[in-house]
């Protein structure tokens, strides 16, 4: 199981990588800015120094190496605990999730910010501009949450508790 | 129960930590006109004329467009 999160994590990097540098240098998006491609889909370039939807945006070094470190934090945390993971679902969100922090990870350290380009809108409301790591964080994050409601472990326990329940009565 | 809410919540955290996208913003209403910095002369002597003539007089944000768009008056 360790395995297979190790490699659905180097698949997302993979393609978050592959997603940026074609963005960065093929369509050279930091130059034109914005591509239009559908009516609620545009390609737009946004550096963001900061975490999500532009929170805690940090100016200079210092607040850039804090976030590298911190996100490096958790993906180490979450390596850790795919290594006791039993189940294929757990250890595919959870590879998920360290692929698309490891590719955000590498944004901030060699560029200061982290690309985003993918941007859903409709009329002038706008979707957070996101981008592939993004993308998969999130997929990873809701089947985490996912398997903590509906996975194995949660009927187990779910069935065990009314088991003690019932002894109670 | 409340352990999974836990575990939800702290879940979204991370992923909203790991994450960065960003809201695109539209232009900043808060931006405060910028004035050149105020500094010390270097010297108190008239300075020779046709210095710095692209930024002479430009500080409303009017004017600076207006330059932008068809260059300085005298130019």
């Amino acid at each position: 199981m360790f395995r297979l999160g190790l490699t659905v994590a180097f698949c997302a990097l993979l393609l978050d990588r592959v997603s940026k540098w074609w963005i960065m240098e093929v369509v050279e998006l930091p130059k034109i800015q914005m591509v239009q491609i559908l009516p609620i889909f545009n390609l737009q370039w946004v550096e963001n120094r900061g975490v999500s939807f532009g929170l805690l945006s940090a100016d200079g070094d210092l607040g850039r190496w804090a976030l590298v470190v911190l996100t490096a934090l958790i993906a180490i945390g979450l390596g850790i605990w795919l290594k006791t993971v039993q189940t294929r679902l757990l250890a595919i969100a959870i590879g998920l999730v360290i692929g698309g922090a490891i590719g955000n990870i590498y944004d901030r350290t060699v560029f200061g910010y982290v690309a985003d380009f993918l941007q859903f809108h409709l009329g002038d409301w706008s979707f957070a501009v996101f981008n592939v790591a993004d993308s998969c964080i999130t997929v990873g994050a809701l089947l985490l949450i996912w398997d903590t409601f509906l996975g194995p472990g949660s009927k187990k326990e779910a069935s065990n508790k009314k088991q003690s329940d019932q002894t109670k009565v | 129960m409340r352990n999974k809410l836990l575990l939800t919540a702290m879940m979204l955290g991370i992923a909203g930590t790991l994450a960065a996208c960003s809201n695109r913003e539209g232009p900043d209403e808060f931006a405060v006109l910028k004035n050149p910095p105020l500094v010390m002369p270097p010297d108190y002597h008239l300075r020779p004329p046709g210095d710095e003539s692209d930024v002479r007089g430009a500080y409303t944000p009017q004017e600076i467009a207006k330059r932008a768009l068809f260059g300085s008056p005298d130019s």
